[in-house]
Protein backbone atom coordinates (compact mmCIF):
# COMPACT_ATOMS: atom_id res chain seq x y z
CA UNK A 1 0.00 0.00 0.00
CA UNK A 2 2.91 2.33 0.73
CA UNK A 3 4.32 1.69 -2.75
CA UNK A 4 0.92 2.41 -4.24
CA UNK A 5 0.65 5.69 -2.36
CA UNK A 6 4.17 6.56 -3.48
CA UNK A 7 3.19 5.83 -7.07
CA UNK A 8 5.64 3.01 -7.53
CA UNK A 9 3.59 -0.04 -8.42
CA UNK A 10 3.76 -1.82 -11.74
CA UNK A 11 0.90 -0.95 -14.09
CA UNK A 12 -0.90 -4.25 -13.58
CA UNK A 13 -0.63 -4.11 -9.79
CA UNK A 14 -1.76 -0.49 -9.83
CA UNK A 15 -4.86 -1.29 -11.88
CA UNK A 16 -5.72 -4.26 -9.66
CA UNK A 17 -5.35 -2.27 -6.47
CA UNK A 18 -7.29 0.69 -7.88
CA UNK A 19 -10.15 -1.64 -8.77
CA UNK A 20 -9.98 -3.18 -5.33
CA UNK A 21 -10.20 0.24 -3.69
CA UNK A 22 -13.06 1.26 -5.98
CA UNK A 23 -14.88 -1.89 -4.92
CA UNK A 24 -14.92 -0.36 -1.44
CA UNK A 25 -12.66 -2.44 0.78
CA UNK A 26 -12.65 -0.39 4.01
CA UNK A 27 -9.47 -1.97 5.42
CA UNK A 28 -7.41 -1.26 2.32
CA UNK A 29 -8.87 2.21 1.89
CA UNK A 30 -7.96 3.06 5.45
CA UNK A 31 -4.41 1.73 4.93
CA UNK A 32 -4.12 3.67 1.66
CA UNK A 33 -5.26 6.93 3.24
CA UNK A 34 -2.87 6.47 6.13
CA UNK A 35 0.00 5.80 3.72
CA UNK A 36 -0.87 8.85 1.66
CA UNK A 37 -1.02 10.97 4.79
CA UNK A 38 2.38 9.72 5.95
CA UNK A 39 3.99 10.39 2.59
CA UNK A 40 2.41 13.83 2.36
CA UNK A 41 3.98 14.72 5.70
CA UNK A 42 7.54 14.27 4.41
CA UNK A 43 7.85 17.81 2.98
CA UNK A 44 6.58 19.28 6.25
CA UNK A 45 10.17 18.89 7.41
CA UNK A 46 11.36 21.40 4.82
CA UNK A 47 12.25 24.86 6.02
CA UNK A 48 9.72 27.27 4.49
CA UNK A 49 11.43 29.65 2.05
CA UNK A 50 10.14 33.06 1.08
CA UNK A 51 9.25 33.12 -2.63
CA UNK A 52 9.91 36.24 -4.73
CA UNK A 53 7.25 38.93 -4.38
CA UNK A 54 6.87 38.96 -8.16
CA UNK A 55 5.27 35.47 -8.05
CA UNK A 56 2.45 36.72 -5.86
CA UNK A 57 2.02 39.85 -7.97
CA UNK A 58 1.68 37.82 -11.17
CA UNK A 59 -0.63 35.33 -9.47
CA UNK A 60 -2.94 37.97 -8.03
CA UNK A 61 -3.04 39.78 -11.39
CA UNK A 62 -4.16 36.51 -12.99
CA UNK A 63 -6.80 36.06 -10.31
CA UNK A 64 -8.06 39.60 -10.86
CA UNK A 65 -8.39 38.79 -14.58
CA UNK A 66 -10.35 35.65 -13.67
CA UNK A 67 -12.63 37.67 -11.42
CA UNK A 68 -13.27 40.29 -14.12
CA UNK A 69 -13.99 37.52 -16.61
CA UNK A 70 -16.43 35.85 -14.20
CA UNK A 71 -18.08 39.21 -13.45
CA UNK A 72 -18.46 39.90 -17.17
CA UNK A 73 -20.02 36.50 -17.77
CA UNK A 74 -22.35 36.90 -14.82
CA UNK A 75 -23.60 40.41 -15.64
CA UNK A 76 -23.82 40.35 -19.43
CA UNK A 77 -24.60 36.90 -20.77
CA UNK A 78 -26.46 38.38 -23.78
CA UNK A 79 -23.44 40.48 -24.70
CA UNK A 80 -21.25 37.41 -24.56
CA UNK A 81 -23.65 35.60 -26.93
CA UNK A 82 -23.71 38.50 -29.41
CA UNK A 83 -19.94 38.59 -29.49
CA UNK A 84 -19.87 34.81 -29.83
CA UNK A 85 -22.24 35.04 -32.81
CA UNK A 86 -20.06 37.66 -34.47
CA UNK A 87 -17.02 35.47 -34.23
CA UNK A 88 -15.85 33.35 -37.10
CA UNK A 89 -16.78 29.67 -36.83
CA UNK A 90 -14.35 27.75 -34.69
CA UNK A 91 -13.33 30.75 -32.62
CA UNK A 92 -14.25 30.12 -29.04
CA UNK A 93 -16.46 32.61 -27.26
CA UNK A 94 -15.10 34.25 -24.17
CA UNK A 95 -16.18 37.09 -21.99
CA UNK A 96 -15.95 40.68 -23.23
CA UNK A 97 -13.86 41.29 -20.17
CA UNK A 98 -11.20 39.23 -21.84
CA UNK A 99 -9.22 42.12 -23.23
CA UNK A 100 -7.31 39.90 -25.62
CA UNK A 101 -10.51 39.13 -27.60
CA UNK A 102 -11.27 42.74 -28.65
CA UNK A 103 -8.42 43.14 -31.15
CA UNK A 104 -9.43 39.87 -32.80
CA UNK A 105 -13.03 40.97 -32.97
CA UNK A 106 -12.01 44.31 -34.47
CA UNK A 107 -9.86 42.53 -37.06
CA UNK A 108 -12.80 40.34 -38.04
CA UNK A 109 -15.14 43.33 -38.39
CA UNK A 110 -12.65 45.54 -40.30
CA UNK A 111 -13.26 44.07 -43.81
CA UNK A 112 -17.02 44.54 -43.38
CA UNK A 113 -16.54 48.13 -42.28
CA UNK A 114 -14.32 48.80 -45.33
CA UNK A 115 -16.90 47.30 -47.70
CA UNK A 116 -19.62 49.45 -46.13
CA UNK A 117 -17.49 52.58 -46.52
CA UNK A 118 -16.75 51.80 -50.19
CA UNK A 119 -20.43 51.20 -50.85
CA UNK A 120 -21.33 54.52 -49.24
CA UNK A 121 -18.68 56.32 -51.31
CA UNK A 122 -19.92 54.70 -54.50
CA UNK A 123 -23.53 55.70 -53.78
CA UNK A 124 -22.44 59.24 -52.93
CA UNK A 125 -20.36 59.60 -56.11
CA UNK A 126 -23.27 58.25 -58.19
CA UNK A 127 -25.56 60.88 -56.73
CA UNK A 128 -22.95 63.59 -57.36
CA UNK A 129 -22.54 62.44 -60.97
CA UNK A 130 -26.30 62.45 -61.55
CA UNK A 131 -26.68 65.97 -60.21
CA UNK A 132 -23.72 67.19 -62.30
CA UNK A 133 -25.23 65.67 -65.41
CA UNK A 134 -28.54 67.38 -64.67
CA UNK A 135 -26.76 70.67 -64.12
CA UNK A 136 -24.99 70.39 -67.48
CA UNK A 137 -28.22 69.53 -69.23
CA UNK A 138 -29.90 72.55 -67.74
CA UNK A 139 -26.99 74.85 -68.58
CA UNK A 140 -26.51 73.77 -72.21
CA UNK A 141 -30.02 72.79 -73.11
CA UNK A 142 -29.04 69.28 -73.95
CA UNK A 143 -32.04 67.04 -73.96
CA UNK A 144 -32.08 64.45 -71.29
CA UNK A 145 -31.20 60.93 -72.27
CA UNK A 146 -34.20 58.73 -72.72
CA UNK B 1 0.07 22.95 9.36
CA UNK B 2 -3.54 22.41 10.12
CA UNK B 3 -5.54 25.48 11.02
CA UNK B 4 -9.09 25.39 12.22
CA UNK B 5 -10.11 27.92 9.61
CA UNK B 6 -8.24 26.47 6.61
CA UNK B 7 -11.23 24.49 5.42
CA UNK B 8 -13.48 27.52 5.82
CA UNK B 9 -11.00 29.60 3.83
CA UNK B 10 -10.96 27.01 1.06
CA UNK B 11 -14.72 27.05 1.01
CA UNK B 12 -14.63 30.83 0.52
CA UNK B 13 -11.98 30.43 -2.19
CA UNK B 14 -14.38 28.09 -4.00
CA UNK B 15 -16.88 30.95 -4.03
CA UNK B 16 -14.31 33.27 -5.62
CA UNK B 17 -13.18 35.06 -2.47
CA UNK B 18 -9.92 36.78 -3.40
CA UNK B 19 -9.06 37.76 0.19
CA UNK B 20 -9.45 34.16 1.42
CA UNK B 21 -7.18 32.99 -1.38
CA UNK B 22 -4.57 35.55 -0.39
CA UNK B 23 -4.61 34.30 3.20
CA UNK B 24 -4.10 30.71 2.03
CA UNK B 25 -1.26 31.85 -0.22
CA UNK B 26 0.48 33.80 2.52
CA UNK B 27 0.09 30.92 4.92
CA UNK B 28 1.48 28.20 2.70
CA UNK B 29 3.58 29.80 -0.02
CA UNK B 30 6.79 29.23 1.98
CA UNK B 31 6.12 25.51 2.37
CA UNK B 32 5.08 25.00 -1.26
CA UNK B 33 8.01 27.07 -2.54
CA UNK B 34 10.56 25.12 -0.51
CA UNK B 35 9.10 21.88 -1.86
CA UNK B 36 9.13 23.23 -5.43
CA UNK B 37 12.78 24.22 -5.02
CA UNK B 38 13.64 20.85 -3.50
CA UNK B 39 12.03 18.96 -6.39
CA UNK B 40 13.14 21.14 -9.30
CA UNK B 41 16.34 22.65 -7.87
CA UNK B 42 15.94 25.64 -10.10
CA UNK B 43 14.60 28.96 -8.90
CA UNK B 44 12.90 30.01 -12.15
CA UNK B 45 10.95 26.80 -12.63
CA UNK B 46 10.18 26.68 -8.91
CA UNK B 47 8.59 30.13 -9.24
CA UNK B 48 6.47 28.82 -12.12
CA UNK B 49 5.50 25.70 -10.19
CA UNK B 50 4.49 27.74 -7.16
CA UNK B 51 2.26 29.94 -9.32
CA UNK B 52 0.81 26.89 -11.12
CA UNK B 53 -0.08 25.16 -7.85
CA UNK B 54 -1.87 28.17 -6.39
CA UNK B 55 -3.58 28.98 -9.66
CA UNK B 56 -4.91 25.42 -9.69
CA UNK B 57 -6.07 25.90 -6.10
CA UNK B 58 -7.96 29.00 -7.24
CA UNK B 59 -9.45 27.57 -10.40
CA UNK B 60 -10.11 24.02 -9.17
CA UNK B 61 -10.88 24.72 -5.53
CA UNK B 62 -13.83 22.32 -5.76
CA UNK B 63 -11.30 19.50 -5.86
CA UNK B 64 -10.25 20.08 -2.26
CA UNK B 65 -12.06 17.74 0.11
CA UNK B 66 -11.63 18.74 3.75
CA UNK B 67 -12.59 15.25 4.90
CA UNK B 68 -9.57 13.76 3.14
CA UNK B 69 -6.89 15.86 4.77
CA UNK B 70 -5.43 19.18 5.73
CA UNK B 71 -4.91 22.02 3.26
CA UNK B 72 -1.15 21.74 3.73
CA UNK B 73 -1.29 18.08 2.72
CA UNK B 74 -3.41 18.91 -0.31
CA UNK B 75 -0.97 21.62 -1.37
CA UNK B 76 2.16 19.53 -0.94
CA UNK B 77 0.59 16.58 -2.73
CA UNK B 78 -0.40 18.84 -5.61
CA UNK B 79 3.03 20.48 -5.71
CA UNK B 80 4.84 17.13 -5.68
CA UNK B 81 2.64 15.74 -8.42
CA UNK B 82 3.00 18.78 -10.70
CA UNK B 83 6.71 19.11 -9.91
CA UNK B 84 7.47 15.51 -10.81
CA UNK B 85 5.40 15.92 -13.99
CA UNK B 86 7.68 18.82 -14.89
CA UNK B 87 10.81 16.82 -14.11
CA UNK B 88 9.60 13.98 -16.31
CA UNK B 89 8.59 16.34 -19.09
CA UNK B 90 12.03 17.87 -19.09
CA UNK B 91 13.43 14.33 -19.46
CA UNK B 92 16.57 15.25 -17.69
CA UNK B 93 18.15 14.70 -14.34
CA UNK B 94 17.52 17.66 -12.08
CA UNK B 95 20.12 20.37 -12.64
CA UNK B 96 21.68 21.30 -9.34
CA UNK B 97 21.60 25.07 -9.34
CA UNK B 98 21.21 25.25 -5.60
CA UNK B 99 24.05 23.87 -3.53
CA UNK B 100 23.45 20.63 -1.71
CA UNK B 101 24.18 22.41 1.56
CA UNK B 102 21.35 24.81 0.85
CA UNK B 103 19.04 21.96 -0.01
CA UNK B 104 19.94 20.17 3.19
CA UNK B 105 19.46 23.33 5.21
CA UNK B 106 16.03 23.62 3.65
CA UNK B 107 15.33 20.11 4.88
CA UNK B 108 16.73 20.26 8.37
CA UNK B 109 16.99 24.00 9.03
CA UNK B 110 15.08 25.57 11.87
CA UNK B 111 14.44 29.13 10.72
CA UNK B 112 11.32 30.38 9.02
CA UNK B 113 10.97 33.72 7.24
CA UNK B 114 8.13 34.63 9.55
CA UNK B 115 8.07 32.57 12.74
CA UNK B 116 4.88 34.24 13.93
CA UNK B 117 3.07 33.36 10.74
CA UNK B 118 2.32 29.78 11.50
CA UNK B 119 2.74 28.39 14.97
CA UNK B 120 0.85 25.16 14.46
CA UNK B 121 2.78 24.68 11.23
CA UNK B 122 6.00 24.96 13.18
CA UNK B 123 4.76 22.47 15.73
CA UNK B 124 3.92 19.96 13.04
CA UNK B 125 7.21 20.61 11.32
CA UNK B 126 8.97 19.90 14.60
CA UNK B 127 7.23 16.54 14.85
CA UNK B 128 8.12 15.63 11.28
CA UNK B 129 11.74 16.70 11.79
CA UNK B 130 11.99 14.58 14.91
CA UNK B 131 10.53 11.62 13.06
CA UNK B 132 12.82 12.13 10.05
CA UNK B 133 15.83 12.40 12.36
CA UNK B 134 15.19 8.86 13.60
CA UNK B 135 15.53 7.40 10.10
CA UNK B 136 18.90 5.95 9.25
CA UNK B 137 20.79 7.35 6.28
CA UNK B 138 19.83 4.48 3.96
CA UNK B 139 16.13 4.93 4.64
CA UNK B 140 16.32 8.70 4.39
CA UNK B 141 18.22 8.83 1.09
CA UNK B 142 16.00 6.17 -0.53
CA UNK B 143 12.85 7.93 0.63
CA UNK B 144 14.03 11.34 -0.51
CA UNK B 145 14.88 10.11 -3.99
CA UNK B 146 11.50 8.40 -4.29
CA UNK B 147 9.57 11.32 -2.87
CA UNK B 148 11.31 14.41 -4.19
CA UNK B 149 12.47 13.14 -7.55
CA UNK B 150 9.65 10.72 -8.23
CA UNK B 151 12.08 7.92 -9.00
CA UNK B 152 10.81 4.36 -9.18
CA UNK B 153 12.32 1.83 -6.81
CA UNK B 154 14.48 0.54 -9.66
CA UNK B 155 15.77 4.02 -10.42
CA UNK B 156 16.50 4.65 -6.76
CA UNK B 157 18.44 1.37 -6.64
CA UNK B 158 20.44 2.43 -9.68
CA UNK B 159 21.12 5.88 -8.29
CA UNK B 160 22.28 4.52 -4.93
CA UNK B 161 24.09 1.54 -6.47
CA UNK B 162 22.19 -0.85 -4.24
CA UNK B 163 20.17 -3.99 -4.94
CA UNK B 164 16.51 -3.38 -5.77
CA UNK B 165 15.31 -5.56 -2.91
CA UNK B 166 17.40 -3.61 -0.42
CA UNK B 167 16.03 -0.30 -1.66
CA UNK B 168 12.45 -1.56 -1.48
CA UNK B 169 13.07 -2.64 2.09
CA UNK B 170 14.60 0.72 3.01
CA UNK B 171 11.68 2.66 1.54
CA UNK B 172 9.08 0.43 3.09
CA UNK B 173 10.73 0.35 6.49
CA UNK B 174 11.42 4.07 6.34
CA UNK B 175 7.77 4.91 5.71
CA UNK B 176 6.53 2.48 8.36
CA UNK B 177 9.03 3.88 10.82
CA UNK B 178 8.00 7.44 9.96
CA UNK B 179 4.33 6.59 10.34
CA UNK B 180 4.86 4.96 13.71
CA UNK B 181 6.97 7.83 15.00
CA UNK B 182 4.43 10.40 13.88
CA UNK B 183 1.63 8.39 15.40
CA UNK B 184 3.50 8.19 18.70
CA UNK B 185 4.20 11.92 18.55
CA UNK B 186 0.54 12.72 17.97
CA UNK B 187 0.82 14.04 14.42
CA UNK B 188 -2.04 12.22 12.92
CA UNK B 189 -3.48 15.12 11.08
CA UNK B 190 -2.87 14.94 7.39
Amino acid sequence: MLSFALGDLEQGERVDLTEHLRAGCPTCESAWRESEATIALIPMGLRPMEPPKSVKERLMAEIDRDLRRRAGEATDPAGVQIIADLRAPGVSATSPADCGSWPRLAAQLLPWILVACLLALWLQSRQDFASLEKHLQDAHGVPAKP
Amino acid sequence: MSHPDDAALMSRVAQGDRAAFEVIYERYCGLVYSLALRILRDATTADELLADVFLEVWRRSDRYDATRGAVATYLTTLCRSRGIDRLRAQKRAPVVQIGDDEVMSAIIGSETPDPARNLSGNEQRGRVLRALATLNEDMRSALELAFYEGLSHSQVAERLSKPLGTVKTHIRQGLIHLRERLRMDGSGDA
